[in-house]
């Protein structure tokens, strides 16, 4: 049983990560992951808003008609978003510019409605919490990883400091979208790799 | 039908509390948010002009659309430290992803710089528009340069429709500075 739990929450890690096996929310990943200081603000709001309504989900499940589940998980996911969005206009106001709009977007971010539909809605609390850690975590470091990467290489800088010299001649294809995809795929490639390898 | 109500009843309610929860969050934060939108209006205009003895808005200047979806909400008037009289324009245009809003700075005939105050360009793109190394090539300027971008104007990589856009609103608007504040002042 305990050994279960576990699994629930380093499955989002690897073997069914959110961004590299799962595939889902790629636009905001490729958007958001340019920069260092934005992948961090985005993974900490994307992952309160996901562990918050996989919780609410996981807690009321028993009382929501199935009819109308869909118009109560979008209730469950707008609230603690736009609690984000307000407190992050309210105390973190550059962050929250650089970020744009997709902080509102998480709202139609597909992980959480996917996590919420395949786990929340099926699971007791205690599995859900450990599903939501792990997948907010699995969303987590493959962003800032990618952020990492893309910004040091695409830009020279890192966090807004320059890190590379000024002779280095930036690869700026890693801070466009295909830049982004090429990178995913090269992740994917390595993960994939590693897991085939263990089983 | 039992069940429609039933469903019904779970949906409002839980959309209620919800809404609530949201005007509980949105009445602490508000202030702190309109708070800063001032300060960082404020820091913008001690940003574009460092000397100065204060600034005050000019009633007259009002929510005036000047064409070309630039829309001016208000005008300032900075007290520079030598006796001289800046200008800064808080408008808004549209860029690529939807509305920006930038304060532009004047004195006599040229730019005196361009601070974005919010905007939805693509991050990492055309929101380097923020950027000061974009934006200070614009101070000093003079308002009878052409501002078109990869002319007169070093564009941002991969957001051509962004710079155009902010090179074409301060032309636009020192027009409207030259015409009606500046030179009507003459």
């Amino acid at each position: 049983m305990k050994k279960n739990i576990f699994r629930e929450f380093t499955k989002g890690l690897a073997r069914e990560n959110p961004i590299l096996i799962i595939m889902l929310g790629l636009c905001s990943v490729l958007a958001v992951s340019t920069d260092v200081a934005n992948a961090i603000g985005m993974s900490l709001g994307f992952s309160f808003v996901l562990i918050i309504s996989e919780l609410l989900v996981s807690i009321f499940r028993k009382i929501i008609p199935d009819e109308v589940r869909i118009p109560i998980f979008l209730i469950f996911i707008a609230v603690p978003t736009t609690i984000v969005d307000l407190v992050m206009k309210a105390y973190f106001p550059s962050l929250s510019k650089s970020m744009g709009v997709f902080i509102p977007l998480i709202v139609v971010n597909c992980i959480v409605l996917g996590r919420i539909e395949a786990f929340a809605y099926k699971k007791n609390i205690l599995e859900t919490l450990m599903d939501s850690l792990g997948m907010a975590l699995g969303y987590s470091w493959v962003i800032i990883v990618l952020s990492v990467i893309r910004e040091v290489l695409g830009k020279g800088t890192f966090l807004g400091l320059r890190v590379l010299p000024k002779a280095y001649l930036p690869m700026s294809i890693l801070t466009f979208p295909p830049g982004g995809f090429f990178l995913i795929a090269v992740f994917i490639a390595i993960l994939n790799g590693i897991l085939k390898r263990r089983s | 039908m039992k069940k429609i109500i039933k469903s019904g009843l779970t949906v409002f309610i839980i959309a209620t509390i919800g809404a609530l929860l949201l005007a509980w969050v949105y009445s602490f934060t508000n202030p702190k948010i309109e708070e800063q939108k001032f300060l960082s209006i404020k820091n913008a205009i001690e940003e574009i002009f460092p000397k100065q003895n204060g600034f005050n808005e000019l009633p007259d200047f009002k929510d005036i659309n000047i064409g070309n979806n630039i829309n001016i909400i208000n005008v300032y008037k900075v007290k520079l430290e030598d006796g001289k009289e800046g200008f800064i324009i808080r408008a808004t245009y549209s860029g690529y992803g939807g509305k920006v809003e930038s304060l532009f700075g004047y004195q006599d005939d040229k730019c005196k710089g361009v601070y974005v105050l919010e905007h939805s360009e693509t991050p990492g793109l055309g929101s380097l528009i923020t950027s000061k190394d974009f934006t200070k090539q614009f101070i000093d300027k003079n308002l009878n340069d052409p501002f078109i971008p990869k002319q007169d104007v070093q564009a941002i990589s991969g957001a051509t429709i962004s710079s155009k856009a902010i090179s074409n609103a301060i032309k636009t608007i020192g027009k409207f500075y030259l015409e009606k504040i500046y030179g009507g002042k003459k």
